[in-house]
Parts: structure tokens; C-alpha cells; sequence
């Protein structure tokens, strides 16, 4: 099994294979939805592109934000856990650890309670938090030299610690509430282009960045003294990668709310297929994150039809699963033994 | 002094060439996302650039949420996603292609069998809308999901305005519109003034004498608020000349005192059920009004404790707001009012 | 080659080793003996800079080592420490992994870090389990395929914290043979060992710490004659000379 992971044979078939069951996804996505459009009026309508047409309109407008929100908010937050999993040494980080979907939870709830008019901002409102909420549990750690743990217990520190806030803020203004959960329970149903154009420039860096360095990112895993010793900047080169997953959950999160197990699971399925060398996992688990998501809102649009269930409740019941399979195969909570 | 210099020029030396391009794309991906997000922030701030100012509109008016609707040509195929601004529409003499489902299941409107159900009025389906080409659609500025749609529907250009509705004033305003729009003044007069007079009738009556003290309860499956100015029913309650314990307490809106509510004892209890009255009424009855303090109460004691009819009082009455101070006013003055 | 130079050093401003003069030979073998807690590690650790000293200088061939970029840095010095993660890799990668230093951006290895790592596989005996994951190895045969990264780093000075701990005596005897080879390539082997024995017969110089100082720092036979090793540890010694050469061998009982 050894040998068939890093076989360049086997890694080439399986990008070729996700590339198509993605390019499968996508389609899916456009052609099927709440009201019923046969395929051959949708190759005609996109190739007249007409915008008054019905068809057009509820494809362009309606199923292609739709579609590219879902790919990228997968590739985005799944890559963001390969990330993290892999710098902190831990199993079962995600972006929810250092602290992303508190902090993007608590901007949001902030601008709803005190600036009910200016709800646009919402986005920019959750970026922002997530990104301030990173670099405090960041700062706190680094007290403590900033090693794998004390990153790890920072985050649930200060998450635990925001998440009463933001409680605090629901008892005392609580019409608040009914707008929270639809956030945090995550979902596209709504997105424009518009709304995505911003934070899908900064996932694609974002993702570029992150696989030119996967190569330090695998000595990372040679421990701290080992790759410092062989000339790697182990702190500098930790906390850029944290940086980039941050910027990766926290653009999601943006406008695709909180979907918490895509990246959790999504990392630990690459790689049982491929290994741990970040090169090719960190591609593959894009891949698999946006395959995901895509057949999860198509569940979640298609199941009860007309009517939707939030994509991150369909996520949910696929990961449960799995993380108790994780737990009983006994990951110890360390990727590395 | 020295120690720092020192510490500063070891550090920097330590920095392989290598993380300082590192450090540096961080700081430059930094920067430019300040600057696409002030971008970001500009270009929503910014008002729509106006197409070439026609004054061949067929109707321009301000929504609830101050965006500028343009109406290019009298509607004709109009869907709106709420129940009760659906009830307005057709007070105003307009037609509906496409509603939500409360217009059923809450108001019992009789509607043609073409008009379509494009999905509840918490999740309106989008795709269903656009399918049947509407040319204006009525939403509501307090449901997210609503906001959502009309950020596809800017995109698609459809014409589309916001309404708040809480109280009768509300409503008059919302009716003006339409009817503008639907050319049919007359039913403004019939559905919107004749009602104001119906009201105001009622007003000129009230005694100066009397200053009721009531609580206004609001019951749900799962407990019960008490109320003040922003509701419906209380505004009524006001303008009866009552007064609202509530507003003497403003804790009582959050926390249902018991305490609170016998130190002052009101002299009129009012209920307005949410959702599934039965199981609202059933869950006061267990909990409110289990405590033994409850029948000590004066309302209570004295048959002064009413339920409201949802479709006066929680639903917006529209065209029967008259009927709804008539109501009230029936209860708190009897001898005045028949 | 490596000269520390009034060295201070510990964890958290808590000094650990302190008026550390030194200067570790070109190709010779050291070894940092002392008891538990002396600061052997803090020491091997400072020298490497991997800790940085609270006050004190370290030059290399006379340069000062901060001025040292920390990727030629890598290429002079390499370290092992005695704990690290395992992590899940073939034994070719890993010790692939020690010609980091010299890959520019795109990774791309040259025929050069091929030969090298061949070489490196091939001297540590470890050619049957190139592909193998680490995680499968024996602790012997795993440090040896730590060792192999090591090789393959390819640097001047060789820092090894208590390379043999928990090994099996053969394996433990290899990889001392392996530290004379290293030496014969004229390499500087700086080892922090426990094992007494090994320490006075395989190196030129033996350093002697304890409380946080260099008690002595010479050749094996002088530290021994000069009983400091028997003064800090509470014990006696003999030498006694075995084999039909007559190697010295030395003992220690209570």
C-alpha cells in the first residue's frame, strides 16, 4: 500500500480521476436545481446568452454563483485543515482551532446587533474577525515560544472565551439571534458573483502560496529542531502557513458562513489516499474538498425539493460519521506518532 | 542600549533571504487586501449609477429601505413574498403571479389558480421566482433570505421594492403606493381612508377619564414575552389610552416577572398567540398561569384577561385595522362603544 | 573551527551553562560527557545555534555565527537531536530531506543530491529499506536512517545529542565506527554521550561538564588519570588494556 501511494503513476491517475469527477460535479450542479430545466434548453441558453430569458437568467444568476461558491468554499476550507493539521501536528485541527470561526462568528453578530442597517458588510465583518481572532491566539502563544501546543491551547482558549461573548451579546439583544443562526450554520443559497469576487482572488493566492510551500511544510514534520537544524526559519515559515489557512477559512467563511467539517475530514480522506507529503495532498485535498461540497449543497437542494436544508446540517451527517471512525481507528490526536 | 541594537541587527541577520520574501508577500497580500476591501467598501456604499435620468418612468417612490424604485411600465406580473403584502397588493385592485405559501395557511386568500407558490415566505425559492418572469416582486426588509434574493434580483434587473409594515400608518402608506401603481385611487379611498376615518371614529370617543393599566403577552409554543410600542397590538392598546405596564418596566420585556406583574396588577391582561395557537395557549396555561399567584390577580379575577383573534392582532389586519381598535375598544369601554 | 567564547546560556532566563570557552578541533571526535542536568544538551544546542546564548560569542573559523546566513548556516552545521517526531515517510525521503540547504526554489534535485543520498543510504546499509516507511523501522535501523539525513547534509560539523540511547549494542558500536568515518572525511563530530566507555575510547577530546561549567576539556587519557570523571560521579576507575592489541579499555564500579 506503501509503495502505491508514492507510485508518480498512481498521484498523476488520481488528479485525472478528481479533475473529472469534479468537472462532473460542476455540471451537475448547473443542471439540476429546484425548478426543472431540461439539458438541451440549457446548452441553448448558454449559447445564446440571452438575458431575459428565464433559463439563462436562473442558470447565470442563480446556479453559477452557486456552483463556483460551493468549489471554492471547499477547496478553501479543506486546504486550510491540510494546512493547519499539518504545521500543528494535530489530527484534529481545523480552522475552527485557531480560532477563524469564532472570531468571523463574533464581527458578524457584532454588526448585526449595532449596525442593523449596514448588513452588506457582513462579509468584510466575518473576514476581519477571523483574521484579528488569528492573530491574537497567535500573539498568546508566542508568549509561550509559539510551539505546536500552546498554538492549539491558545485557540480553544480564546474561542471559548469569544463564543461567551457572543452569547453575552445574544442574551442582551436577542432578535440578534434569528439572523446568527442562519450564518453560522453556513450555506450558498443567495450568493452573487459579486459577493464572491473579492475572497476568491485572495483563496486563489491564497492556495498558490500554500502549494509552493508545501515542500517546508513537509520538514516541518521532521520536528522543530530538525528543521531548523537543516536551515528552514521554523517559526516564520509556522506562522505564514497559519496566516494562509486563516486567509483561506476566513474568505469562505465570508460568504459561505460557518461549514465546520470540510475541513476536518477532507484532509484525513487525501490522506489515506495519498500520504503526507503536502505536495500532492494539498492539491488533492482541494480537489476532494470542492467534490464535497458540491454533491453536499446539490443534496441539500435536491433531497426535500422545493424545499432546501442548509448544506452545513448535510455535511454534518456525512462527517459524523467518519470522525467516529477516526476516533475508534485511534489517531491519538497526533499526526505524527 | 547596546543589547538592543544588538538583539535588532542578530535578528535581521537571522532572516534568511528566503523568509524575507516570505515576509514580504505577506505584507503585500496584506496590503492589497486593505485596499480591495476599501474598494469593496466604496463600490457597495456607492449609490447605482443612474441609467440617463427618463422622466419616462411610469412610477418612481422610495421603499422602506430608502432604495430608489424605478417602474418602467405598470406591472402586470407582480409576486410578493409576503402573505399580508400579498392582501395589500390585492386591496390595491393589483394581481398576483406568485406568492408564499402563508397567503394559504395564514390569511385564506381565495387566488387564482394560476398564481404560483414560489415557496415560504422564511425561504422564497429563487430559481421558482425567476421562472415565471415576474416584473416586480414585494419583499420584506426583516427576512434575511429575502435580502438574498433581492441582491439576484438587482443582478437580473428586475424591479423589485421593500415594505415594512407594523403599524396602520404603515400600511395607509404601503396602499398609496400601490394603488398608485395600479391606477385604481378609488381603492385607496375604500381599503385605506375609509378605514383611517373608522379608526379616528373610534379615537374621538375615548374617555380621558379612565387610564387602564394593561399587560400585553405574546404567546409561542415555547413561552411568552410581554410587548410594547413596536407591536401592532399595543400600538392599539395606546392609542386606546391605556397604559403599557411594560413600558413602566422595561425588564418585564425580557424577563417575564411575576413579581413585577402583581406589584402592579394590571387592570387588563391581553394574549396574542404566535404560530400554533393551541399549543401557545396550552403552554401558558402550564406555566403563567400555574402559579397560584396568578388568580389572585385582578384581570383574572374579573374575566379580564382576553385572548386576541390572531388574524386582528398578529397578522396584520389591512383593510380590517378599523375592525381591530373596534375590538379593543369594545373591551376597555363598553359603555362608550355599544 | 567552532570556538565558543564566554558563553551563557539557558531556558526562560534561567542560566543553565555558563563561562563556556571552547574551540572544537577540525576533524575530531568530541564527546560531552557529564551527569544528568550538567547542561550537556544546552551546550550542544547553544554551539549549533539552535538556542541562542544570553551573552558570549561563537565563531566559526572566526566568523561570528550570527553573521552566518541561516541556509549556509545549515550547510555548515547540522544538528540531531535526541527526541523528535517520526514522521510518515520513506527512508529516501528523509534522508532526501537533508540536502534542503542546497535546493533552490523549485526543488529540483540534481544528479549531485542523488549521489549524495545514495551514498549516504548505501554507507548507513540501509539499500534493502529505501522505500520503507519510517514509521516501520526498528529504532536502530530508524536512527541509522536519521543518521543517513545527516550524511546527506553533507556539512563540516556534526552535532549528535545522545545518538545511541536505547540502542541495541550492535547498532549502538555502528554508529560509533560510523563517527570515525566521519572524522577520516574530515569532518568535526561534537557527541553528547552517556555512555562513559564509548566517550574516553572513541574520541580525541573529552569534555567534562558539570553544574553548568567545563570542568576539563582534554584527552581521554588525561581526563581520565585526572579522576574528575570519579570526583563528579561518585565512583572509581581502572583502565585496563584488552585484546591482543592492548586497546585500553576503562571501568568503572562503585
Amino acid at each position: 500500500m506503501n509503495l502505491d501511494k508514492t507510485n508518480k503513476s498512481y498521484k498523476v491517475a488520481l488528479i485525472i480521476f478528481l479533475l473529472v469527477l469534479l468537472a462532473i460535479c460542476i455540471t451537475l450542479s448547473i443542471c439540476i436545481g429546484s425548478t426543472h430545466i431540461p439539458l438541451s434548453k440549457i446548452i441553448e441558453s448558454i449559447k445564446n446568452r440571452d438575458s431575459t430569458g428565464n433559463n439563462y437568467r436562473i442558470i447565470r444568476y442563480v446556479r453559477l454563483p452557486r456552483t463556483f461558491a460551493a468549489a471554492l468554499a471547499g477547496c478553501a476550507f479543506s486546504v486550510s485543515g491540510a494546512i493547519m493539521q499539518s504545521v500543528l501536528n494535530n489530527a484534529l485541527a481545523s480552522p475552527n482551532v485557531i480560532g477563524v470561526n469564532s472570531g468571523a462568528g463574533l464581527f458578524t453578530v457584532l454588526l448585526v446587533a449595532f449596525f442593523p442597517s449596514s448588513l452588506h458588510l457582513t462579509p468584510i465583518a466575518a473576514f476581519t474577525g477571523a483574521m484579528i481572532a488569528v492573530f491574537i491566539v497567535y500573539f498568546i502563544a508566542k508568549q509561550t515560544k509559539a510551539s505546536r501546543m500552546a498554538i492549539v491551547l491558545s485557540g480553544v482558549a480564546v474561542s471559548s472565551f469569544i463564543g461567551a461573548i457572543i452569547d453575552t451579546v445574544l442574551t442582551l439583544k436577542p432578535d440578534v439571534a434569528i439572523s446568527r443562526t442562519a450564518f453560522l450554520i453556513g450555506g450558498f443559497s443567495g450568493v452573487t458573483m459579486r459577493e464572491i469576487s473579492l475572497a476568491s482572488i485572495l483563496i486563489l493566492i491564497a492556495l498558490c502560496l500554500s502549494f509552493i510551500l508545501s515542500y517546508d511544510m513537509n520538514i516541518l514534520a521532521l520536528g522543530d529542531e530538525s528543521a531548523k537544524s537543516l536551515g528552514l526559519n521554523v517559526t516564520s515559515i509556522r506562522f505564514f502557513c497559519l496566516v494562509l489557512a486563516a486567509v483561506l477559512a476566513g474568505s469562505a467563511i465570508s460568504f459561505s458562513g460557518l461549514l465546520g467539517f470540510v475541513g476536518l475530514i477532507i484532509p484525513h480522506l487525501s490522506r489515506s489516499l495519498v500520504g503526507y507529503d503536502n505536495r500532492i495532498l494539498l492539491p488533492v485535498t482541494a480537489l476532494f474538498g470542492a467534490i464535497f461540497t458540491l454533491m453536499s449543497d446539490l443534496l441539500a437542494r435536491v433531497l426535500f425539493a422545493p424545499y432546501e436544508i442548509p448544506v452545513g446540517i448535510i455535511m454534518s451527517f456525512l462527517g459524523a460519521p467518519f470522525f467516529i471512525y477516526l476516533l475508534i481507528k485511534g489517531k491519538r490526536g497526533q499526526l505524527y506518532d | 542600549m547596546k543589547d538592543i541594537i544588538n538583539f535588532a541587527q542578530l535578528s535581521h541577520a537571522n532572516l534568511s533571504n528566503k523568509s524575507k520574501k516570505a515576509i514580504s508577500i505577506f505584507f503585500i497580500m496584506v496590503l492589497s487586501m486593505i485596499l480591495l476591501t476599501g474598494c469593496g467598501l466604496s463600490s457597495t456604499t456607492e449609490p447605482a449609477p443612474d441609467e440617463v435620468s427618463h422622466n419616462e418612468y411610469y412610477y418612481s417612490f422610495k421603499d422602506s429601505l430608502d432604495n430608489l424604485v424605478n417602474l418602467e411600465s405598470k406591472p402586470n406580473r407582480v409576486v410578493s413574498l409576503v402573505g399580508s403584502y400579498s392582501e395589500t397588493w390585492v386591496l390595491a385592485g393589483g394581481e398576483l403571479v406568485g406568492v408564499t405559501n402563508d397567503v394559504i395557511s395564514e390569511r385564506n386568500m381565495d387566488l387564482p389558480l394560476e398564481t404560483q407558490i414560489v415557496g415560504t415566505i422564511k425561504e422564497p425559492n429563487i430559481e421558482e421566482i425567476i421562472a415565471i418572469s415576474p416584473d416586480f416582486v414585494i419583499l420584506s426588509p426583516d427576512i434575511e433570505s429575502h435580502i438574498e434574493v433581492s441582491n439576484i434580483l438587482k443582478e437580473i434587473k428586475i424591479a423589485h421594492a421593500f415594505f415594512k409594515v407594523e403599524h396602520f400608518e404603515d400600511y395607509l402608506s404601503m396602499l398609496d403606493i400601490c394603488t398608485d401603481i395600479t391606477g385604481f385611487k378609488d381603492l385607496y379611498e375604500k381599503n385605506g381612508l375609509e378605514v383611517k376615518t373608522r379608526i379616528d371614529n373610534v379615537l374621538q370617543n375615548v374617555s380621558d377619564k379612565k387610564k387602564p393599566e394593561i399587560l400585553l403577552l405574546r404567546a409561542f409554543s415555547s413561552g411568552a414575552k410581554a410587548k410594547d410600542d413596536d407591536n401592532n397590538a399595543c400600538r392599539i392598546l395606546n392609542d386606546l389610552g391605556t397604559v403599557n405596564i411594560a413600558s413602566k418596566h422595561e425588564s418585564l420585556l425580557e424577563d417575564l416577572s411575576m413579581e413585577v406583574i402583581i406589584k402592579e396588577d394590571p387592570d387588563y391582561i391581553f394574549v396574542v398567540t404566535m404560530g400554533d395557537s393551541d399549543k401557545a395557549l396550552k403552554n401558558l396555561r402550564e406555566s403563567i398561569e400555574k402559579n397560584p399567584a396568578w388568580s389572585e390577580l385582578s384581570a383574572v379575577k374579573n374575566q379580564r384577561y382576553i385572548v386576541l383573534p390572531k388574524e386582528l392582532f398578529h397578522y396584520k389586519p389591512n383593510a380590517r385595522w378599523g375592525e381591530s381598535y373596534e375590538y379593543i375598544a369594545k373591551i376597555l369601554y363598553p359603555d362608550e362603544f355599544r | 573551527m567552532i570556538k565558543l567564547n564566554n558563553i551563557n546560556a539557558g531556558y526562560n532566563k534561567v542560566t543553565i551553562i555558563k563561562n563556556i570557552n571552547i574551540n572544537f578541533e577540525k576533524g575530531s571526535i568530541i564527546s560531552i560527557i557529564g551527569k544528568n542536568g550538567c547542561g550537556k544538551s544546552t551546550l550542544l544546542r547553544t554551539a549549533s545555534n539552535l538556542l541562542k546564548p544570553f551573552s558570549g560569542e561563537i565563531t566559526i573559523n572566526g566568523t561570528n555565527i550570527s553573521a552566518i546566513d541561516r541556509r549556509e548556516l545549515s550547510k555548515i552545521v547540522s544538528f540531531l537531536p535526541q527526541h523528535r517526531p517520526v514522521p510518515n515517510m520513506s527512508v529516501y525521503n528523509l534522508v532526501m530531506h537533508g540536502r534542503y540547504p542546497y535546493l533552490g526554489f523549485s526543488r529540483t534535485k540534481t544528479q549531485q543530491d542523488k549521489d549524495i543520498v545514495e551514498n549516504a543510504i548505501r554507507s548507513m546499509g540501509l539499500d534493502p529499506y529505501r522505500n520503507k516507511n519510517i514509521q516501520e523501522l526498528s529504532g536502530g535501523e530508524r536512527q541509522k536512517a536519521y543518521i543517513a539525513m545527516i550524511l546527506a547534509q553533507d556539512t563540516d560539523i556534526i552535532f549528535l545529542d545522545e545518538p545511541t540511547t536505547y540502542l541495541d549494542i550492535n547498532h549502538h558500536l555502528e554508529i560509533l565506527e560510523i563517527t570515525k568515518e566521519l572524522k577520516g572525511l574530515g569532518k568535526t563530530v561534537v557527541m553528547v554521550l552517556h555512555d562513559l566507555h564509548s566517550a574516553l575510547a572513541y574520541s580525541e577530546k573529552i569534555c567534562l561538564m558539570d553544574k553548568g561549567e567545563i570542568v576539563m576539556y582534554d584527552t581521554p587519557e588525561r581526563v581520565f588519570a585526572s579522576k574528575e570523571i570519579d570526583r563528579i560521579f561518585s565512583i572509581n576507575s581502572e583502565m585496563v588494556k584488552v585484546g591482543m592489541d592492548e586497546k585500553p579499555h576503562y571501568a568503572f564500579y562503585c
